[in-house]
């Protein structure tokens, strides 16, 4: 494939560099949102990368952070993009969003608001998210947006001590007619390194265990659809075939952090080789087409990607799942997928889906 | 005799890329793509273009019939046996119409043992 045959069909704007939240597990480690004015880019700059995004497929634009909501400019952000006909996805914790902000995410017609639970109860959320009193408002935030009648999603960081809350949040967005419920386990980046060599993480026969549950069991007693992340050469075969999957397309995708710095996606914040110019200074079009980067992520992904994800049937669909993950760990782009990398080594990968 | 015409067009692959199969073709696996079985049913696929097609257990016991010996005559015969509620028509319709996306695909290919001319 050539340059130009890479739609750049989606934005990650990570809009502020700053958080309210101290999650114990953030892959992006943002800064505390007292500690000073954030280096934020100029909205003007901003739209007119976006612009040029459109010229290059752009259609879906995510608003994200830290916490997006930390940008004072962002409703003009929100009614810009809506203007130019983009479907725009948020991820927030929920913290900030009250009935007014709902309101006004309805008038923009964001396609889903993504909110951030990790417990269905008080004490423990707000321990794993760092801020007493945060879950109410998350809830809050819940509320207001489905008396909107905005498509929401719960997002839960799974670690080892919030298994048994699983159920207990399927059925609390059920209640709440929350549509989807996403749950991350817990990746080794940023502040979750720390969360695996604490070894609060779920390891891999956990995972695989819970994925099948869920498929099984889980997912049919609740009207919220329940997605679990793993990557496809560890889901069963039903599920493979299935629809339900989140699949990261990092070859459409890239990220805009808070101060305008271009990257793969969120991962720039704190992996600065991944970083490709700033779209104040540079041409977000040039760079897509020509950065060497983007030239060997498209080249290597996912031929020559290495380990298990090099051998697995699926890399042309997963393409190697996270690659800001694997850059993280390894500094090197092509190296396997944490989680498929440790069912390989323990044997767990299903040997129907090796070659080579 | 018009139909005779049309079948003889039929022995060509497309232009398109598409692969058109006649009942009097014998289809082999091929040996350059990847068959893993699952217990619910199969993957194949090609380490060459990364193309991937999943089979359900039905899927994976027609495509076993291809052996290189039988006919696609010959299989959708033994599947109407196989399958006495079915209507025919649907039998030799569906099955011809999975023969031609596993061979577009390369999944299955001709043998050189091909006895439909």
């Amino acid at each position: 494939m050539g340059p130009d045959e890479f739609l750049l069909t989606s934005l990650y704007l990570y809009l502020s560099d700053r958080c309210n939240l101290r999650c114990r597990h953030c892959w992006v480690a943002p800064h505390a949102h007292e500690e000073g004015d954030e280096q934020a880019i100029d909205l003007a700059v901003l739209m007119r990368a976006i612009a040029a995004a459109k010229e290059l497929g752009l259609g879906t634009v995510k608003l994200t952070g830290g916490e997006p909501f930390l940008r004072k400019d962002i409703v003009e952000l929100m009614r810009f993009l809506h203007g130019e006909g983009l479907s725009i996805d948020i991820e927030s914790n929920g913290t900030m969003i009250d009935r007014d902000m709902a309101r006004i995410v309805k008038e923009c017609e964001v396609r889903q608001v993504s909110v951030s639970l990790d417990s269905s109860q008080a004490a423990q959320h707000d321990k794993l998210r760092g801020i007493e009193g945060c879950h109410g408002k998350s809830l809050a935030a819940l509320h207001y947006l489905r008396a909107e009648k905005i498509s929401t999603q719960v997002i839960m960081s799974l670690y080892e001590e919030n298994i048994p809350e699983i159920e207990a949040l399927a059925a609390l967005c059920d209640d709440l007619e929350v549509p989807s419920f996403k749950i991350n386990p817990v990746m080794p980046t940023g502040r979750g390194e720390k969360v695996f060599q604490s070894r609060e993480n779920v390891d891999i026969e956990e995972l695989i265990k819970i994925d099948r549950w869920i498929e099984a069991d889980l997912g049919s007693k609740y009207k919220t659809e329940i997605y679990f992340c793993m990557p496809i050469g560890l889901k069963s075969l039903s599920a493979v075939t299935g629809n339900s999957l989140y699949e990261c397309h990092i070859l459409n995708i890239l990220g805009i952090l808070a101060d305008g710095t271009i990257s793969l996606c969120g991962i720039g914040q704190t992996e600065t080789d991944l970083n490709m110019g700033n779209i104040a200074m540079d041409d977000l079009m040039e760079i897509w087409r020509h950065h060497p980067l983007l030239k060997k992520l498209r080249k290597e992904t996912p031929s020559q990607l290495n380990g298990i994800c090099g051998r697995c049937i699926f890399k042309y669909r997963c393409l190697g799942s996270c690659r800001a993950c694997a850059y993280a760990a390894s500094g090197d782009l092509r190296s396997p997928f944490f989680m498929c990398d440790e069912a390989y080594k323990k044997n767990m990968f299903p040997a129907s889906r090796i070659y080579n | 005799m018009k139909k005779e015409v049309i079948i003889i067009e039929r022995l060509s692959d497309m232009p398109d890329g598409n692969i058109i199969i006649n009942r009097l073709d014998r289809l082999k696996p091929n040996p350059e793509m990847v068959f893993r079985k699952e217990e619910e049913g199969a993957f194949l696929f090609d380490p060459h273009t990364g193309n991937l097609k999943y089979l359900n257990a039905n899927g994976v016991n027609i495509y076993e019939l291809c052996d290189g010996r039988k006919t696609v005559g010959e299989i959708i015969a033994f599947l109407m046996e196989f399958y006495p509620d079915m209507a025919v028509e649907k039998i030799a319709a569906d099955t011809e119409l999975f023969f031609e996306t596993l061979a577009s695909m390369q999944f299955v290919i001709k043998s050189e043992k091909n006895g439909s001319r």
